[in-house]
Formats: C-alpha cells, sequence, structure tokens
C-alpha cells in the first residue's frame, strides 16, 4: 500500500528528463496545457458564469456571450425558494453520523483483523474486500423492505445505516492494512504491561491511524454526500431529502430556468468543494489508500 | 463467569442479529396480507363484494390513529400548480391545527417514478395526487388503495360530481379516487406565426396540417415542437393519429390489448405519422427535451404548433399568452367519430394510510366546490364539479369546454388508458419509431409480444 | 460501604453494599418505566409514530393484521429481559456482570431506536412518554457505572481487569457489531436478492417460485436486456482505455517538477467532487441541442445540421458516457501519480546510467513497474462501469437506447413492480462482477502471502 510516509514527491523522473528539456519545447507544453485544462473546466466555468446572470439575458444573448448584468438573485431564490439550504442541511445530518459510524466500526474490524490471529482472519478481510466491489443494484429490493420493516422507511436512520453499512468494507480494508504497518511489538509490550485490548485499540493504535482515518473520512464524505440513489429509494419527504435528490426536485421546479438549477448545483458542491480545497491532501491519499497497494 | 457472561453477551446479540435477519426474508404478516390478496383474486370472478368488503376492513383496522398530521404527497411540481397546492395545504393548515397537512411536493416525472415505492413502503402517505383510468386502477388491483366510497356518500358527491367522473372513479363497485379537474388537449399555436407563413386558417383536416406545415418549414419556422424526453409527449401523437384514422372505439379496444399491435389499423395509423415526419413537420431530437424545454422554440417564434394539455399554459410565460392559441387535432377520415384526450386528475388515499379520518377529511376537502372554484379560477382547469362557478371563465377556456363538448368520445390518455406496462413499452416503440420509422415492422413486433406478455400475466 | 474482597477479583465481580443495591434498583426501576412506557406511549398524547409502541398497542388491544414491523417486538422483549434480568440480579445476593451488561445493552438498544426514529416526529413536540422512555434507557445504561466504577477505572486504567476476557475471544468482541451490521445489510441481502431473482414477486402478494423463467425470458426475449447489455459492455471498454491512457499521460507530465503544476492537476481531479447528479445536470445543459454549450458554439462556427446530442439515438450513449470519463481521468491520473511517487528512484537511476531514452525508459521501465497500478485501475474501472447508474437516470432515465443494467433494473423493479425479474438482472449484473471481483481478490491473496 501506499505509505503516506513516502507521498512527498520523488523527483526521480523529473530529474532524468529535465536536462533534456528545452525552451521552446517547455513553452509550448504550458500553452497546451493551459488549453486542455480550460476546456476540461469548460462546463464547470459556464455553469458558475451561467449562475450569475439572468435568463432573459441568456435567451437574447445565448450562452457564448459575456453577461451585460451579473446577479446574484439566482444563489438567493435557489438557497431560499428551491430549498437548497434545507436540503443540504439534511445532507450533513446523514453525512456526519455516517461517517462517525462507519469509522469505529470499520476501525474495530480492522483491528481485530491486523492484531489477531484466527483462522477466519483472512475469509473475513476478503468478505470485506469482496464487498467494496459489490454492485449495489443488488441490495436495493432487500434493504428498501429491511427499512421499511424496521419503521426507517422514511428517516435519516435508514439512509445512515446503509451508509455506514455499505462503506464498512472499504474502510475495513484501507484501515486493516495501515494498522499491519504497526509494529505489533509495541502492542504486545503493552499487552504485557497490563492494558486492556480496548485501550490498546483506543489510545495507541487509533491514534496511530488517525492519518488514514483523515485521508478515509475526507473521500468518504464526499461519496456520501453525493450519493443519490439511496437517497430516491428509501426517502418519501422532500424535507429530508439530501442536497442530490433536492436537485432533482429543483429542476422539475424551474424547468427551464438554467441559472437557478445550475446556481442550486453549485450551491451543493460548495461543502464537498471546501473540503477538496483544505483538506485536498488527505483526499488524495484517501483515493490512493485503497488501490495503491 | 466470566466466560458465562460472555456467552450471554453472543446470546443476546445472536437472538437480535436472528431477529434481525428475519425481517429480511418475508414474514408471516406480508403472508398474511398476501394471502387477503390472492384470495380476493380468486373469487373476485364471482362474488368479489364479499371479498372486497373483507380486505378494507382488514385495511381500516391498521390504524390506531395517533399521527395526526396527514401525509400528502403531491406531483405539483412545476411553479404555478406548486403555488395551487402550497395555498391549499396553507388553508387547510389554518382550520385545522390539529390535523395538519405535511406535505412533499417533488417533480412529476420523479413522482411518477416513486409512487410505486410509497405505496408499498410504511409510512404510506395518507393522500396522494394521481390520474384517473388504468393507472388508478393497476394499484387498484394490486390492493394499495384505499375504498373512499363511504367519504364519497358522507360528503353526498354522487349529487355534484358528474356520473361520468364518478363512473371513473369506480372499480367494481366502490370508488377509489376522487376525480377534481380535466383538462383539454389541442394543437396549441402561435397565430402570429401562422400569419407570417401566410396561412389564413387553422388546420381542419390532416391534408390542411400537412399544407400548413409546408408554408412555415418554407419560412423557416420548424412547424411542430415537442419535447419527448419523458415520452408521453409522443403518445399524444398516437392517441390523436389513431383515433382520427380508426375511430375511438379501435384505439379504446387497441389500448384494453384487445387488439394486436400488428393489426392492419395501426399500420394505417403509423403511415399516417410517417406523412408528417417525412414532411419534415417535427422539431429535430424531439427526446432531446422535456415537454416544458420544447416550449422554447415556440416563445422564440422558431417553432408555431405543439400538441399538448392544457396546462401548457402553466409554463407559457404570460406576457405572450395573448399570442397563444389552439385548434381541434385535424379530422384524418370524415366518417369516424371524433375522439378527445381529455385526462382526469385527482386525488386517493393509499391502503396503508395511517391517519385515514384525517386523510379522508382532507380528501372530502380537496374535493370541496371552494378548491375546485380556485384551480378553475388559477389554473384554468375544469371542474368535475357542477356546481363550480364557470360563468367567468375566459374565451380561451370556453373554447376548451366548447371542443370538449363537441367530442363523441373523451379517452383518458395513452398511459391512463392502457396498462402501465405496456405503456411504457408503446411510448418507447414511438420513440424509436420517430427515430427510425423504417423500423416499424420490428417495432410492431415487439409491442406485440408485450401485449402478450402482459396478457399472460394477467391471465394467471 | 466495603470494598470487594480480593477473592471476588479475578472470576467475576462481587459488589455489596449500597452501590450493589442502587445500581439494582435503578436498574429495575428504569426497566420497568421503560416497559410501561413502551406500551402506554399511545395514551400519553405522544404522536411518535412509534411502530413498537403501536404494535404492542395494537396486538395487546386486539387490532389484528395491524403488524407493520414485526421485529418491533424485539423492544418491549428485551425491554422486558431487563426487568427480568434486574430481579435476578436483586434476588441473587452476588450481583454479577451478566444482569448489569445485560440491562445496559437494553438501555442501548433502546438509544438507538429513540435515536433512528427521531426524526419521525415532525410536527408536535414530543410527548412526556417519549421523555420518560429516553430517560429509563439512560438509566439503563448507567446504572452500569454506579455500580460498577472500578470496572470501568480497570478497563481504562493500566490495572488488570477483575474479569478478563480469553485473548482468543477478543478478535470477536471487536468484529461483532461491524459484522453484525455488515451482514444484515448487506450480505443478507445479497443472499436475499439470489431468492428473489427465481420468483415472480410484485412487492404486495407472496413472492411466487418460478425457477429459472426470469433468466430464461431475459436472454431469450427482453431486448431492453440486450441493450443494456451492450452498453454496458460500451461503458465498460471506453471505461477501460481512455480514462487510463489519458490519465496516464497526465500523470507522466505531472510528475515531472513544472511552475503550477499542482494547479494544473487541481484542474483536472476537481470533476472528482463534483457528485453525479451534478455532473449530470450540468452535461444534460451542455448536451442541450438548442440552448447547449456545444450546439450554440458550433451555430456560431456555422456547423449545420446541429447534432442532437441526448437527443440522437446513436449518440445519446456515448454523450452519457463522456461525461463519466471526464470524471473518472481525474481519478486515474492520482493514482498513477501515486504509483509514480513509489517507484523506486535507484531502478531509473540505473536504466538512465545505462543510456536509455526516455521512450525506452517509459516501456520498459516504467510502464512494467507501474503494472500492479493499472491492473488495480482496470479492475476499478470494470467495476465502476458496471455500477454505472447516477448519470443515465438524471440524464436519460434510461431512454434514447441509454438503457443500463444497473437503470433497467431500477425500472423494473420499482416502477413495474417486477421484482423478481428485476432482482434477476441484479444477480446478472453481480456475476460478472464478480469475475471481477474474483479477480481482484486473487490478486489481494498473492499479496497477502508475501507479507
Amino acid at each position: 500500500m501506499t505509505t503516506l510516509a513516502t507521498a512527498k514527491p520523488v523527483p526521480a523522473i523529473a530529474a532524468a528528463t529535465r536536462h533534456r528539456k528545452r525552451r521552446p519545447q517547455r513553452t509550448f507544453m504550458y500553452l497546451f496545457l493551459t488549453a486542455l485544462t480550460l476546456l476540461w473546466l469548460l462546463p464547470i466555468f459556464a455553469a458558475l458564469v451561467t449562475s450569475f446572470r439572468t435568463m432573459d439575458d441568456i435567451t437574447t444573448n445565448g450562452f457564448w456571450t459575456w453577461p451585460e448584468t451579473w446577479t446574484t438573485d439566482n444563489f438567493v431564490r435557489a438557497w431560499t425558494a428551491a430549498r437548497v439550504s434545507k436540503y443540504l442541511l439534511n445532507s450533513f445530518i446523514i453525512t456526519l453520523p455516517s461517517l462517525l459510524g462507519m469509522l469505529l466500526l470499520s476501525s474495530m474490524a480492522a483491528y481485530a483483523l491486523a492484531r489477531f490471529r484466527f483462522r477466519a482472519n483472512l475469509w473475513l478481510y476478503f468478505l470485506f474486500v469482496a464487498g467494496t466491489m459489490l454492485p449495489f443494484q443488488i441490495l436495493m429490493l432487500p434493504v428498501f423492505r429491511l427499512t421499511n420493516r424496521l419503521g426507517l422507511y422514511d428517516t435519516y436512520g435508514a439512509l445512515i445505516l446503509i451508509h455506514t453499512a455499505f462503506q464498512i468494507g472499504f474502510c475495513t480494508f484501507v484501515l486493516r492494512n495501515f494498522m499491519k504497518t504497526v509494529p505489533s511489538e509495541i502492542l504486545d509490550a503493552a499487552e504485557v504491561d497490563g492494558c486492556s485490548e480496548l485501550r490498546i485499540y483506543w489510545q495507541m493504535v487509533l491514534p496511530l491511524t488517525l492519518p488514514a482515518l483523515a485521508a478515509l473520512a475526507t473521500l468518504e464524505f464526499t461519496w456520501v454526500f453525493n450519493d443519490y440513489l439511496w437517497a430516491i429509494i428509501l426517502l418519501r419527504s422532500d424535507t429530508l431529502r439530501p442536497v442530490t435528490a433536492g436537485l432533482a426536485t429543483l429542476r422539475g421546479q424551474y424547468n427551464t430556468d438554467w441559472p437557478v438549477i445550475t446556481a442550486g448545483a453549485l450551491l451543493a458542491t460548495v461543502p464537498t468543494l471546501l473540503v477538496f480545497v483544505f483538506l485536498q491532501r488527505y483526499f488524495i491519499q484517501g483515493l490512493t489508500l485503497g488501490s495503491g497497494k | 463467569m466470566s466466560r458465562q457472561l460472555f456467552w450471554s453477551l453472543v446470546g443476546v446479540i445472536l437472538v437480535s442479529l436472528a431477529v434481525l435477519v428475519a425481517c429480511a426474508t418475508p414474514t408471516p404478516v406480508t403472508v398474511e396480507v398476501t394471502r387477503e390478496v390472492v384470495r380476493e383474486v380468486q373469487v373476485t370472478v364471482e362474488v368479489p363484494k364479499e371479498v372486497r368488503v373483507e380486505v378494507t376492513k382488514e385495511v381500516i383496522k391498521e390504524v390506531p390513529v395517533m399521527a395526526r398530521s396527514i401525509l400528502y404527497n403531491s406531483y405539483a411540481g412545476d411553479p404555478k400548480p406548486r403555488a395551487f397546492d402550497e395555498k391549499t395545504i396553507a388553508d387547510w393548515n389554518a382550520a385545522h391545527p390539529d390535523m395538519p397537512v405535511e406535505a412533499s411536493i417533488i417533480a412529476h416525472e420523479d413522482f411518477k417514478q416513486a409512487i410505486r415505492a410509497y405505496l408499498t413502503a410504511d409510512p404510506a402517505p395518507d393522500v396522494l395526487t394521481w390520474f384517473a383510468g388504468n393507472r388508478t386502477r393497476f394499484f387498484v388491483r394490486r390492493g394499495l388503495i384505499r375504498d373512499i366510497s363511504k367519504m364519497w356518500a358522507d360528503n353526498k358527491f354522487d349529487e355534484v360530481y358528474a356520473p361520468g367522473f364518478k363512473a371513473l372513479a369506480t372499480t367494481d363497485g366502490k370508488q377509489y379516487f376522487l376525480p377534481t379537474s380535466y383538462y383539454w388537449w389541442a394543437i396549441y399555436y402561435r397565430p402570429s406565426l401562422f400569419e407570417k407563413a401566410g396561412i389564413t386558417k387553422t388546420p381542419e383536416t390532416f391534408d390542411e396540417l400537412l399544407d400548413a406545415c409546408a408554408k412555415l418549414n418554407a419560412v423557416g419556422i420548424t412547424p411542430i415542437t415537442i419535447g419527448a424526453r419523458f415520452k408521453w409527449p409522443a403518445a399524444g401523437w398516437f392517441d390523436y393519429l389513431n383515433m382520427r384514422t380508426n375511430g375511438p372505439q379501435y384505439h379504446i379496444d387497441l389500448t384494453d390489448l384487445k387488439v394486436p399491435y400488428t393489426d392492419e389499423g395501426v399500420r394505417k395509423t403509423f403511415a399516417n405519422w410517417r406523412r408528417l415526419i417525412d414532411a419534415k413537420c417535427f422539431i429535430e431530437n424531439p427526446a432531446a427535451f422535456d415537454w416544458q424545454e420544447a416550449i422554447d422554440p415556440m416563445v422564440q417564434g422558431q417553432a408555431a404548433m405543439y400538441l399538448m394539455g392544457q396546462f401548457i399554459v402553466d409554463s407559457y410565460p404570460d406576457e405572450l399568452e395573448n399570442d397563444l392559441d389552439f385548434f381541434r387535432f385535424p379530422i384524418i377520415d370524415p366518417n369516424v367519430p371524433i375522439g378527445e384526450d381529455a385526462p382526469t386528475d385527482g386525488y386517493f388515499m393509499s391502503a396503508r394510510a395511517r391517519n385515514s379520518e384525517g386523510g379522508e377529511a382532507f380528501l372530502a376537502y380537496l374535493g370541496s366546490r371552494e378548491v375546485q372554484q380556485r384551480a378553475f379560477e388559477e389554473l384554468g382547469r375544469l371542474p368535475t364539479r357542477t356546481d363550480v362557478d364557470i360563468s367567468k371563465a375566459s374565451p380561451a377556456i370556453q373554447k376548451g369546454i366548447k371542443l370538449i363538448q363537441s367530442a363523441d368520445f373523451i379517452a383518458q390518455f395513452y398511459d391512463r388508458d392502457t396498462t402501465p406496462p405496456m405503456a411504457e413499452a408503446g411510448m418507447d416503440g414511438f420513440l424509436r419509431f420517430w427515430d427510425n420509422p423504417d423500423d416499424l415492422d420490428q417495432i410492431l413486433a415487439d409491442l406485440e409480444a408485450e401485449r402478450q406478455r402482459i396478457l399472460a400475466e394477467e391471465g394467471q | 460501604m466495603s470494598a470487594p474482597s480480593a477473592a471476588s477479583f479475578g472470576r467475576h465481580i462481587r459488589v455489596e453494599g449500597w452501590e450493589f443495591t442502587v445500581s439494582v434498583l435503578v436498574g429495575l426501576g428504569c426497566g420497568v418505566v421503560l416497559l410501561i412506557a413502551v406500551v402506554f406511549l399511545p395514551w400519553w398524547g405522544d404522536n411518535l409514530t412509534l411502530n413498537a409502541a403501536r404494535i404492542v398497542s395494537d396486538n395487546l388491544y386486539g387490532a389484528a393484521g395491524a403488524l407493520t414491523a414485526p421485529w418491533l417486538w424485539l423492544l418491549p422483549l428485551v425491554t422486558l429481559l431487563a426487568v427480568v434480568l434486574g430481579l435476578w440480579g436483586a434476588l441473587k445476593s452476588d450481583y454479577d456482570g451478566v444482569a448489569a451488561a445485560g440491562m445496559t445493552l437494553v438501555g442501548l438498544v433502546g438509544l438507538s431506536y429513540f435515536l433512528l426514529t427521531f426524526d419521525r416526529r415532525t410536527t408536535s413536540p414530543p410527548g412526556a412518554g417519549y421523555w420518560l422512555a429516553l430517560l429509563a434507557c439512560l438509566g439503563l445504561v448507567g446504572q452500569f457505572a454506579l455500580a460498577h466504577p472500578r470496572v470501568i477505572v480497570a478497563v481504562w486504567g493500566r490495572r488488570r481487569l477483575p474479569w478478563s476476557l480469553p485473548k482468543s475471544a477478543w478478535p470477536l468482541v471487536f468484529l461483532l457489531p461491524p459484522l453484525l451490521l455488515y451482514f444484515v445489510w448487506i450480505i443478507a441481502p445479497t443472499v436475499y436478492t439470489i431468492y428473489l431473482s427465481f420468483t415472480d414477486w410484485d412487492s404486495v402478494s407472496d413472492p411466487r417460485y418460478i425457477g429459472l423463467r426470469n433468466y430464461v425470458y431475459l436472454f431469450t426475449r427482453d431486448r431492453n436486456f440486450t441493450e443494456s447489455l451492450i452498453n454496458n459492455l460500451r461503458w465498460l471498454i471506453v471505461f477501460i482505455t481512455v480514462p487510463t491512457t489519458l490519465g496516464l499521460a497526465m500523470a507522466l507530465i505531472f510528475n515531472t517538477e513544472m511552475r503550477g503544476g499542482r494547479w494544473y492537476k487541481v484542474s483536472f481531479y476537481a470533476p472528482l467532487v463534483l457528485s453525479l447528479p451534478v455532473i449530470g445536470l450540468i452535461w444534460a445543459w451542455v448536451y442541450n441541442p438548442r440552448l447547449g454549450l456545444i450546439n450554440q458554439f458550433l451555430m456560431q462556427v456555422g456547423v449545420s445540421p446541429l447534432p442532437g446530442w441526448l437527443g440522437d439515438r446513436r449518440l445519446a450513449i456515448w454523450c452519457v458516457i463522456a461525461a463519466a470519463v471526464w470524471r473518472q481521468v481525474g481519478y486515474v491520473m492520482v493514482l498513477y501519480l501515486a504509483g509514480l511517487k513509489n517507484l523506486d528512484p535507484t531502478l531509473l537511476d540505473a536504466a538512465m546510467v545505462d543510456g536509455a531514452n526516455r521512450w525506452q525508459l517509459f516501456r520498459f521501465v516504467i510502464l512494467p513497474l507501474l503494472a500492479p497500478v493499472t491492473t488495480i485501475i482496470i479492475v476499478i474501472s470494470i467495476i465502476d462501469s458496471l455500477r454505472a447508474f447516477d448519470l443515465v437516470a438524471i440524464m436519460t432515465r434510461g431512454g434514447q437506447s441509454t438503457q443500463v443494467l444497473a437503470n433497467f433494473m431500477y425500472m423494473e423493479a420499482f416502477n413495474n413492480y417486477r421484482m423478481g425479474y428485476g432482482a434477476a438482472i441484479a444477480v446478472i449484473l453481480f456475476l460478472i462482477s464478480l469475475v471481477f471481483i474474483g479477480f481482484y481478490l486473487s490478486r489481494v491473496v498473492k499479496e497477502e502471502l508475501e507479507y
């Protein structure tokens, strides 16, 4: 796995290739990259510009013009009339407990798998790994019924539970591999000192795993926050919908009013964007944790 | 002791695990309810009434009314109907603080998809918006809709609702649906664009329609716009072409699955459709737009006509409404009776409603004269009650009423007249035809196969 | 107050004196209160749709067929258990851990139940019964602390526990909670879906066993299924080729030290943080044939006729896939960048010394060294393309020949009430992924054995 310690650049290839670079080539590459990047970001950029202009402006001048007037009215409308504020709150209410639950539970499982030797160890590990790849469609029907039966249909709890459960596999996989890197001698020594396993787990292993936990948390945050499927299956009330599902309602309400819709879509992105901007390092680490073994 | 403690902990957890797992498999409860339903199906032929009574008893009993609020799910997602809905709910809540309505208003298309889950979920909403016809009967047959005959009788709706609407709400002699409004379909057009193309009078025959298309094309205006992203607007074209070609009776037989889709009559309908497509009457890529988006070309003067329900005015810009008119779908075969689509909307209660008492009261309110009067005045929907004052109707509405009154036959709409799986497959087929008219044989064969499958399924 | 005798240490706790009495009384009292509260909630003016209460009341007071969530018998049952445990603890003179732990468990179950159903109560404030039940649950949890401060100290402190679990039991303690959730929400549903796929079920009446009929129909008669399968295949092929090569190219470029490289990188993986519904929304707008970004541009350039994108049956699925690729490239790039950073620099240096040119360096050193990363990326891409749902659901709803298995399954199950049929589609999807899951697992196995 990608150990986080080595995640600083090893510019070997860079060093290997640098001395061959010539100036014009370099300029050309910069130009090319800049053009590519701009093209890449065009949809987002266009959406951003659109969300600040009026529909009238667009219908008369088209999208490919610089707006005549700038307005923040679209955001105000999306925030209040289109209830994006409420949807965003719901998203947080669903995401944060799921995050807490999945990290706690999976770190427990990971601890057991990484520290103890027992017969079913490897099999359980595979069970979790396999779960990370499961197509979630196969769970749709039974989970819908199960939540129904448990009286959890149309509650935040329904979403929190399924998200927690569904992500346990991936988190366990990542954390277990990370915990394996903690030398067991330290833990054994603590045990000899009379530390209970519970305490070793909580006071020694978890702090050591903190980098992985942080990376996982940022990654999982965006995943759970961006979920759409479970929200439309397990919720009925508009008042409970997370922002991803709420956007569909928004689309129905402001059908051809693209500025309001894009404004809503952008607002829905703000939390994950903030996470991305401020916790970027962790986010990237999270991405590589799972696969860069 | 430690071992004992450990194992008892394990035991407790295992027991709860077992119970939880048991929930994932069908438990006796469903079986119980189910047995009822199955029996119902078996007995329907002989003594439908007795069984029905039994089922409803079962359902009514379920509800020791604790939740005093009324759960209401609505598809009034478009801005104007949403405002209307919100006002209705606010009025109700002001008058009934002890029994407030908890509303979830979501987009039309989302609602159509989600309602299936709502009705089998718990808690199911108490009151829902829906469409009359087969779309309701589909749920009635599955025991998902509550019998509201008592509410109907208590409020003496017989006296104020026309018999036709009551018939629409009735299955096996019981009322399951509350029809509250209906509207007409017609070809909406912009007179100013017709003028620009030199069209002096609205098309009354199919040839005149083709002629109008040619003239509009000549001046660079797309004759007909349509947004078929959600498929059903295409079904409007099929309805009308089929009714005008083969007559309404044939159309109703077809939607009742009594006529095969490979029938010669259906082919004639598609042949007429093809004439329109070949004459480049339609906007390109209809499936790229939803129906509201397809209004834009009309607003911008790039398209002239739109076959649509009266609710088009909900999404049409107010300032342009004086340049919007409609005409009856042109006659193809003058020898067949005239059929019109006039879909009826309304409300029903789910069989799993928790707050049956509140739900019925709210339903009665929705069916009241007061609300229908407002729907008529604010949205232009035609009331199903005979006592609504329509004397102040605008000329457009009077014209619409006349359109319906002069029809020989009223159909609901393709996706309300035929069964849901057939509607799904049919509308898919219409769009495939639209994209590739040469593929007609294969499309009709597929539709026929689906019809056979549904018949076989229902025959079981 | 008497300290526990030395003899009582080691095997089980023996608490005597007032702590014992208080603890038992609190536990017992809370159990009784909880039981009463749960049973009588509906009559205490609480509008909480607390199913447990409703079920008990329905069944005690005779509303047959009213059971909607039978498992909720569990709450009153477990509550009863708390009372029994309390009584047992009271009658037995040495109050041992079982009773206390059992009552604590009951309290936890109750608490989580209240927590999970809290948002059900949307209109009026909770009634007295609700608060009482909540308080009782808290009390049940708290009694443990009352009677066993020493146990708690021992667990957290450095002292050896008065009773200790055998070492072999610890994995179970750590594994049980996650496994429980995992089992109930992930594994059991998978098995259940497989069972459902052999039935005909409209979600209302009983599932009826029909053998392989669903599968036979799927493979022989259903054109939608073939269409979805082909679309998934297209998705898959594009997904393993385009983002992988593009991502690798980007990674190689950005791995060099360049000014502002960070910002270029950021812009390429920025789409990753957007949710799929947002991406669907933005791209649906980009593709709009009249007002969309692309066609507006083409119009100004003078292209005619303008392509219909999502409205064009031949183009639609590729448009959806393109949007997905847009998001995926950044992901692949990040993974490759990480892989490049982990390469052993000495190997590269050695190659350089041997006089390899850049292409040779890439082809014969870097690429083979990146092979493990590539494998992972391909497996992830395959699984992702099989799972594709959100974009199709948002952009076309499976119309315009863009149906994919996931959305097809959703439509059949939740739109046409053919649950068994939908389950069969899900199982097929599962079987296809199983091949790749197996492949992935075998890789993991290999690595494990290397440890």
